[in-house]
């Protein structure tokens, strides 16, 4: 062992002090800039640390996989619940948003008719029958709604009316019901005329007008109001537009075909007009 | 015991019924109500009743389509008892079709179910057409269209019955 120590051990020591004397003395010779001996060095080491680095980043990244993976887990955990949180905020925003410029406008409306006493309400649910066009609402006589009440939008526009009560629910027969008959006037000139729901068209949520006035005439465009007539109706509430004229199957009588200002299919909330002044 | 005073393999049968027609009811008044096809609305409740009176007789039948009728005329609001008369004679008709004419097949069924729904469609009919006489043409093509597109969902109603029907079997 000595012998071997003496004769390898000796001459090893000796040749990497000259290698450290050599690489120090390199080193410390320029500028900062790398001698051709350390570029050279650079050069060939590049690749490998480049390799070596991969290969930690790697084992690295395994290691957080294997060590991490839970707090990981748990960490997407809360942050679904936060997304979902949030999503469900911003939901509520929205519907809040909606119902807010709803009342906004029914505000305007009762600022416009300070005559109306109205009970807002939420539809419930919608007939299922091919045979009827109803609708329940959130509210009934324990909110002093009565049977023959109108129902509005939030503009104003009448959706219907209360045909059945319960003591915290109402039936509302829509204006496309074939069992509507109201007093209108069309048009500028406000002819008298009334509009009646028609089995035909109410599928497809349209009415008809039929002319009570003989010098009645309508032209496409025309407005379709409330009359008042009775006292059954506010007067002035806004109905629908004429979309065309057509004459009866007899050949007489002429009848207008309108659509409702309000697309029924996406009414959510509605008014009630408990009580209003019936002008003579 | 006190619970042998009772029929409960029976009372049990009431009871999955009764789940059934609340399932059904619930689909019909609410997940489908808003949903339609070429404008017209699914009513696939006399299938349900048809399906039961086919599978347990016409008084079975009719008991199921009673309480079908006296729960649908509180829910479609244009009528008071329509359904309440209506549905118990046609589960009843049903099942004693199942007995004396026909068989209890699945294509046997569909052809009930069909004329259930049908019949409803023209009693239903009634209302508008005294409310406009003129549109009777106009009805009869509802009441077809109501027929067809309420076929599918009969279909799959005889399934869960003749379930119910053979697991309750004596």
């Amino acid at each position: 062992m000595k012998n071997y120590l003496k004769k390898y051990g000796i001459k090893l020591l000796a040749v990497v002090l000259v290698v450290a004397l050599v690489t120090l003395v390199v080193a410390s010779s320029g500028d900062g800039k790398a001698g051709v001996v350390e570029d050279t060095a650079g050069a060939v080491r590049s690749p490998f640390q480049k390799v070596a680095q991969a290969l930690v980043s790697r084992v690295e990244s395994f290691y957080g996989y294997l060590f991490d993976y839970e707090m990981l887990m748990q960490e997407n955990e809360n942050l679904r619940a936060q997304i979902a949180d949030l999503e469900q905020q911003v939901r509520e925003n929205e519907q809040a948003k909606i119902e807010n410029e709803e009342l906004r406008e029914a505000l305007n409306l009762q600022q416009k008719r300070s005559d109306f006493v109205m009970e807002s309400a939420k539809i419930v649910s919608w007939n299922a029958s091919n045979w009827a066009s109803t609708f329940t609402i959130s509210k009934g006589q324990e909110s002093g709604i009565e049977i023959g009440d109108s129902v509005v939008t939030s503009y104003g526009v009448l959706v219907g009316t209360v045909s059945e009560l319960g003591s915290n629910w109402a039936t509302v027969d829509t204006v496309v019901d074939i069992g509507t008959s109201i007093g209108v006037l069309v048009g500028t000139e406000e002819t008298s005329a009334m509009l009646l729901g028609d089995y035909t068209l109410m599928n497809s949520h349209y009415m008809k007008v039929s002319f009570v006035a003989e010098s009645g005439q309508a032209i496409t465009g025309d407005t379709v109001v409330t009359s008042g007539a009775g006292g059954r109706y506010p007067q002035g509430l806004l109905i629908g537009t004429v979309t065309s004229v057509h004459t009866e199957a007899a050949g007489q009588n002429e009848y207008a075909v309108v659509e409702p200002f309000t697309d029924l299919n996406a009414l959510t909330q509605i008014f009630v007009i408990k009580d209003f002044e019936v002008i003579e | 015991m006190f619970v042998d005073l009772f029929h409960t393999k029976k009372l049990r049968l009431a009871f999955v019924y009764i789940l059934f027609l609340m399932l059904v009811l619930f689909l019909q008044d609410t997940v489908l109500a808003r949903m339609t096809v070429f404008g017209v609305k699914m009513m696939f409740i006399p299938a349900a009743i048809a399906a039961v009176g086919v599978h347990e007789g016409g008084f079975r039948g009719g008991l199921f389509g009673l309480l079908a009728g006296f729960l649908c005329d509180m829910t479609f609001t244009e009528n008071t008892v329509l359904f309440t008369l209506l549905f118990p004679a046609i589960g009843f008709a049903a099942g004693m079709a199942a007995d004396f004419m026909m068989n209890r097949s699945y294509i046997a069924y569909l052809f009930t179910a069909a004329a259930c729904i049908v019949v409803t469609g023209c009693i239903q009919m009634i209302r508008v057409l005294v409310l406009q006489p003129s549109a009777v043409f106009y009805c009869l093509l509802i009441v077809v269209a109501q027929m067809l597109v309420s076929m599918p969902m009969a279909a799959v109603l005889y399934f869960p019955v003749e379930q119910i029907a053979s697991r309750f079997e004596a």
